[in-house]
């Protein structure tokens, strides 16, 4: 009873996007509102759910409560409300198959859930299961797009492999250690000393579940897919890509590597830090020549897992929390950018960079959240996401890893050159006469309002920080 | 909420109201813009008889915690070092908002932009926690790359890129110098007067890596060679009041952060560097004064120049004399007020002609005598002509570095400090040759009857130059009331650096 106590908010929002998938059977077309309103108040309810959830503990000894998860689990409930909100006025989304629609997005998030809360490696297979599989149909919702289609069908290939990948690493795992809990691994590990061929065969089963992770964080090597599935993908769902999926994946690697398996034991900071460096520069540079606004960005979120990878390689609390941080900064400024991706291709219809040449004269507001998100990105004080960035840096000081802060600080140098790319179209740039409207500009209410939002929540905790770097440090606790 | 904290948000809210005025009302964007920046100089003013002038400490203190979890504190404060800057750029940047009326195109931007980069830029001087200055340090950059990229000339956008990538990577230096002092402290601190009573923390090779990191990341901002490369492109492209604050102002954040940060927190590895710093202060004298002569653009002649100019404060720097010092802040003053107008009557002319080609022009000093007046004397002040500001700097940076206590030798026995301080005379040598030629060819021989229709200087014109021309003239012949109030805080830095060998 008390495991499922603590499972309540999981377990309501399966049950709400279950309801959901059932409303698009029943529901007529014109009464399809009633799906954003559900989505909306189930996940208003889980939220409400989660912050009257003090309790930590552990449900059925493989799932953890604790403020770290919390805190994850939170983030993932904003991002689908604020992802629901701007596909709302998509007709291929939130149209025939709202429901459908919503209800993946809530599964994914279900998914995210348990994988922020996993200890178990069966836990962490589900719960990875869980929010890609819902991620793989999203991918290809826009059934007659050729380009969507074929990053469904990249994502699924690359994603079915990596699941095995990482099953293969869990099955030797389990075969060595007789167990799936972490707990026990790690103290599998401290007792055998690693002799002989166990050690061999321990080390390649760690290997596979990390190559099977670094597929789903999108970490050189391991990234091709990326871009051409964020491309594909309809835009709200290339946003939720680079923050929900990402996000559980991290929890779970921060979790395993660092609270059980310590890596400096078993000697794989530099090998971590390899990852992370690849990781930074492969995105950086190949950004840098990217036409297309969401390949861009594509580009642009693996040079970012890059540098959230650095907290992790830090291993300290403080590591941590600048994951905790940049998480979230990156979540909100991502996800505005994105949604100024929306507006601007509902616009013109377009996704290329020159759709945005000379917005400052034609739209004045949009172009300047654009700027904040873009400086917010380059890690520009005082915007969050400087901050997210210099809390990770603070950590890898902390541990002396000078050559990564000097090789992320240069990185970080490399991508303002794209993002200001970006800026320069729209500031300095006149418009272009011929782009007329292509269909009649709508109403765009909720794409304004989620932008506003954001930009302001980037401008206000980036000049005041203290209470969210404050919260931050009391929800960074694991529980063992 | 203190006068520091005045005269620092002032231009911000300024831009914020700015920022909510419907871009037609351009007259009322110019208002705001002019009556904020003019309200942030009369609040540094109006601290001119308060500023005791015998405290070497900081003065008009504010302190207040921000990030307690950092350990990061709003925390400002000036002392005889940062006042005379402050000062500066207030006047500076109502002088240059007043030029700037002249700009029709997206006005309110450029305001918004302007009042911010002003925001950025007091920041800096005023801050005392290393994290602050650093936030307002990458602050200030936004700004400089809208104003170069949108105002400026016609390789604007390259230009702007160039300046803020350039910056940006000299900023990375810094970061790193901050964090890892933050994290060599015990207890750990971002405070700029701690870290400094603290130094002795900082010594040994720990000492020298930083103190370079901090360096470099300066000397980019200086430009010290060979970080000068980003230089003579913005301020060529940048519109005229940009390239005054550039020049003005953003030039003196390099040299500033020198002898607040990297000398008195690294005394040991400052003076170990007194004569490499001398050897680039000579190359930046000699290479900028050489350079300035090979251009016939004027603008470009007078960006080179700065060049050679920060080297005479450089000069000053590396001698870690009392007399240096006060040379080259009160170098780091004229050069602002100097080269400033120097843009700016640059930008008068091009204004009218188009052109900033010397060989264009030909006799203009009879058609336009109220210009080419102001402008002989602006000249002949920056090639060094005793009776005008620019004589009195220098030849205190000249005397301190030739009156160093350096025992260092260059080529066998003879005394380097001595040696480069004789040859880089050469600069100002050079210097007067450029200019003169300059007036030579503008104002006098004979007349190109293309610019029979040039007007002479206008009444905003004026306004936005002649308090520079009489503060030239004023520094010139009693240059005591300036050099008083950075007097006590130089003469105790100096000692605080040499007394810590």
């Amino acid at each position: 009873m008390e495991s499922l106590r603590l499972l309540l908010p999981e377990l309501f929002l399966s049950g709400a996007a279950m309801l959901l998938l059932g409303l698009d059977a029943f529901l007529k077309e014109r009464k399809k509102c009633w799906v954003l309103f559900v989505s909306f108040l189930s996940l208003f309810i889980t939220f409400l759910l989660l912050m009257n959830h003090p309790e930590t503990g552990v449900a059925f000894g493989m799932l953890v409560t604790d403020p770290f998860s919390h805190f994850f689990k939170i983030l993932a409930i904003l991002s689908a409300g604020l992802i629901l909100m701007i596909s709302e006025k998509d007709p291929e989304l939130m149209g025939e198959n709202s429901g459908t629609y919503a209800s993946l997005i809530l599964f994914s998030v279900v998914g995210t859930m348990f994988l922020s809360s996993a200890k178990d490696l069966l836990l962490l297979f589900l719960g990875m299961e869980l929010t890609t599989i819902p991620l793989f149909i999203l991918a290809g919702f826009l059934k007659s797009d050729l380009r969507s289609s074929e990053g469904a069908i990249k994502f699924f290939l690359i994603g079915a492999f990596s699941t095995g990948l990482m099953l293969f690493g869990i099955s030797y795992l389990y075969g060595l250690t007789g167990s799936t809990q972490f707990k026990e691994i790690y103290e599998w590990y401290n007792k055998s000393q690693l002799a002989g061929a166990d050690g061999i065969l321990f080390f390649l089963s760690i290997l596979f579940l990390l190559v099977g992770l670094g597929f789903k964080l999108s970490l050189v090597p391991f990234h091709q897919w990326t871009p051409d599935t964020y491309q594909g993908s309809p835009t709200p769902i290339t946003a939720f890509f680079s923050v929900s999926r990402e996000a559980g994946v991290i929890v779970v690697t921060l979790r395993f590597f660092t609270e059980y398996l310590s890596r400096s034991e078993m000697g794989m900071t530099p090998f971590f830090a390899l990852l992370s460096i690849l990781t930074m520069t492969v995105g950086n540079i190949a950004a840098l020549r990217q036409d297309n606004l969401k390949r861009l960005l594509a580009y642009s979120s693996i040079a970012h897992a890059g540098t959230i990878l650095i907290g992790l390689v830090a291993g300290s609390p403080l590591g941590r929390e600048g994951v905790m941080l940049y998480s979230l900064a990156y979540f909100l400024m991502s996800l505005g950018a994105f949604t100024v991706v929306i507006a601007i291709s509902r616009i013109k219809g377009s996704e290329d960079i020159s759709s945005l040449q000379g917005l400052a004269k034609e739209n004045f507001p949009l172009a300047l959240l654009m700027l904040f998100f873009l400086l917010s990105l380059s890690g520009i004080p005082p915007f969050l996401g400087f901050w997210g960035k210099f809390y990770v840096f603070w950590a890898a000081i902390e541990a002396k890893l000078f050559y990564l802060v000097v090789i992320a600080l240069l990185n970080a140098v490399v991508a303002v050159y794209y993002y200001f790319r970006i800026v320069r179209k729209m500031f300095f740039q006149e418009p272009q006469v011929s782009s007329v409207g292509v269909s009649g500009v709508q109403k765009q209410f909720s794409l304004e309002l989620t932008t506003l939002v954001v930009a302001s929540l980037l401008l206000i905790l980036g000049i005041f920080p203290q209470g969210l770097i404050a919260w931050i440090k009391g929800t960074a606790t694991i529980l063992p | 909420m203190s006068t520091l904290s005045l005269i620092t948000l002032t231009p911000v809210l300024g831009a914020i109201l700015i920022l909510l005025i419907s871009k037609e009302k351009v007259f009322l964007h110019r208002l705001i813009a002019v009556v904020a920046s003019l309200l942030s100089f009369l609040f540094s003013i109006a601290i001119f008889c308060s500023f005791d002038r015998q405290i070497p400490g900081m003065q008009f203190v504010e302190k207040i915690s921000w990030i307690p979890s950092m350990g990061v504190q709003y925390f400002v404060g000036i002392d005889g070092l940062s006042y005379p800057l402050v000062l500066l750029t207030t006047l500076l940047t109502v002088l240059s908002i007043i030029a700037s009326f002249n700009i029709q195109n997206r006005v309110k931007e450029y305001f918004f932009w302007f009042l911010l980069l002003e925001t950025g830029m007091l920041g800096v001087f005023v801050s005392l926690d290393f994290f602050l200055f650093y936030i307002f340090w990458e602050v200030m950059l936004v700004p400089m790359y809208f104003l170069i990229g949108i105002w400026g000339g016609p390789r604007r956008e390259y230009a702007a890129i160039k300046f803020f990538l350039y910056t940006l990577f000299g900023s990375v230096f810094l970061l790193i110098a901050i964090l890892a002092l933050y994290f060599k402290s015990d207890p750990h601190t971002f405070d700029i007067l701690q870290l400094t009573a603290r130094n002795s923390q900082f010594i040994g090779k720990f000492g020298f890596v930083v103190f370079l990191l901090s360096f470099i990341g300066f000397a980019i901002k200086v430009p010290v060679f060979p970080f000068h490369t980003w230089l003579p492109l913005a301020h060529v492209e940048a519109p005229t009041a940009v390239s005054v604050i550039l020049a003005g102002v953003l030039l003196k954040l390099g040299t500033y952060g020198m002898m607040r940060i990297s000398f008195p927190l690294f005394p040991e590895a400052a003076l170990w560097f007194a004569v490499p710093l001398l050897i680039l202060a000579f190359i930046n004298i000699v290479y900028g004064a050489f350079v300035a002569m090979a251009q016939t653009d004027m603008k470009k002649m007078v960006a080179y120049s700065s060049i050679n100019h920060m080297g005479y404060a450089l000069l000053g720097m590396a001698s870690f004399t009392l007399t240096g010092f006060n040379g080259a802040v009160l170098q780091m003053i004229n050069h602002g007020i100097i080269t400033g107008s120097l843009f700016l009557l640059v930008g008068v002319l091009y204004d009218r002609a188009h052109t900033r080609d010397i060989n264009a022009f030909g006799g203009l000093g009879a058609k336009l005598p109220m210009y080419a007046g102001i402008m002989t004397l602006a000249s002949m002040a920056s090639l060094g002509l005793p009776g005008l500001a620019g004589f009195i700097s220098e030849f205190l940076c000249f005397l301190g570095a030739f009156t160093s206590p350096s025992q260092a030798t260059a080529f066998g026995q003879i005394p380097a400090f001595k040696l480069y301080t004789a040859v880089s005379v050469i600069g100002i040598l050079v210097t007067a040759a450029f200019f003169l030629r300059m007036i030579q060819k503008v104002f006098l021989g004979k007349f190109n009857e293309k610019w029979s229709d040039l007007k002479d200087m206008d009444f905003r014109e004026l306004v936005a130059i002649v308090p520079l021309t009489v503060l030239t003239l004023f520094i010139g012949v009693a240059p005591g009331w300036l050099i008083r109030i950075m007097d006590s805080t130089m003469s105790s830095l100096v000692h605080f650096i040499t007394g810590a060998k």
